[in-house]
């Protein structure tokens, strides 16, 4: 068995890195960890794998996280964090049961989506936005 | 007592089939999940004035499986098509399924015709199958030579 999560990892920035996602015809950045101090952002955060083999093939379920986070001052803003969102999902998921994401060395099922709550802090005077979209779904290891 | 450590676990067996029954030419189920064995007697009962007679018919065995569906098996194995065909013919196949590394440590076979198949799609899922070997005879539990 292969730990899939560099591939996915490289699967997601594949598609959302280099500009691929926009906000006001600025690029939104991509990143892992904490992420940085940016107007908005995307984090790409640790993904839980629970390993469901075969007698004969390696495979599991994945649910990746993928956090949004946006700054401004002023009100908070949860229009923005959503519309990076909706970004981020039109590249992950572009059609109806079909998703984007191609995983080297890996068959990639169904991606579903659950989308948490919005968490909203204070800094200083600037209001934080957060919203994570988990991905759940299946991967085979190729043989 | 027997040491716990010569249990069988199931990880280790591989299911198997053959559809030639003169010289077997074993394939395995790819890929395999479960496997199953059910045994069961038909059971005459007679209350008579003497008392509560039972009578037992003879043991009729099922060999189970399950699996995930392979599109291109290798060379020595069989998935969900081939199965299928096996389903739709009338002819008996071999089953055995046995510890592949020492089949001495658990072997059971027999020959049966398979009488039922199902597959399951789910949206999320890869298409798993289940298909059932209803035995026409004995059960055998030794490795044969």
């Amino acid at each position: 068995m292969i730990y899939p999560a560099p591939a996915i990892r490289r699967a997601f920035y594949g598609l959302l890195d280099n500009g691929a996602v926009q906000y006001n015809s600025n690029p939104v950045e991509v990143s892992e960890g904490e992420g940085e101090i940016l107007p908005y952002q995307i984090i790409i955060e640790e993904l839980q794998f629970l390993e469901d083999d075969t007698k004969h093939s390696f495979s599991g379920r994945v649910t990746q996280p993928v956090e949004v986070v946006t700054r401004n001052t002023g009100r908070f803003r949860s229009d923005i964090v959503d519309e990076i969102v909706n970004s981020v999902l039109a590249l992950i998921i572009p059609n109806p049961g079909v998703s984007a994401l191609n995983v080297t060395g890996f068959q990639v099922g169904k991606v579903n989506i659950n989308i948490i709550p919005l968490k909203e802090e204070s800094a200083s005077k600037e209001k934080i936005n957060r919203r994570i979209i988990e991905f759940n779904f299946f991967i085979n290891q190729n043989s | 007592m027997a040491s716990t450590s010569n249990s069988v676990t199931g990880n280790v067996l591989g299911l198997w089939i053959s559809t030639n029954l003169t010289v077997p030419a074993w394939k395995e189920i790819v890929c395999g999940t479960d496997i199953g064995l059910d045994g069961s007697k038909d059971v005459t009962t007679t209350r008579t004035k003497c008392g509560v007679i039972k009578s037992a018919g003879d043991t009729s065995w099922t060999i189970t499986g399950s699996g995930v569906a392979n599109h291109t098996p290798l060379t020595g194995e069989v998935s969900a098509d081939e199965l299928i065909a096996v389903m739709q013919g009338t002819t008996d196949v071999l089953v055995r399924y046995q510890d592949d590394t020492t089949p001495a440590n658990m072997y059971r076979g027999g020959q049966g015709i398979m009488t039922a198949y199902s597959e399951n799609a789910g949206t999320d899922d890869p298409v798993v199958f289940d298909f059932t070997i209803e035995l026409n005879g004995a059960l055998t539990i030794v490795v044969p030579v």
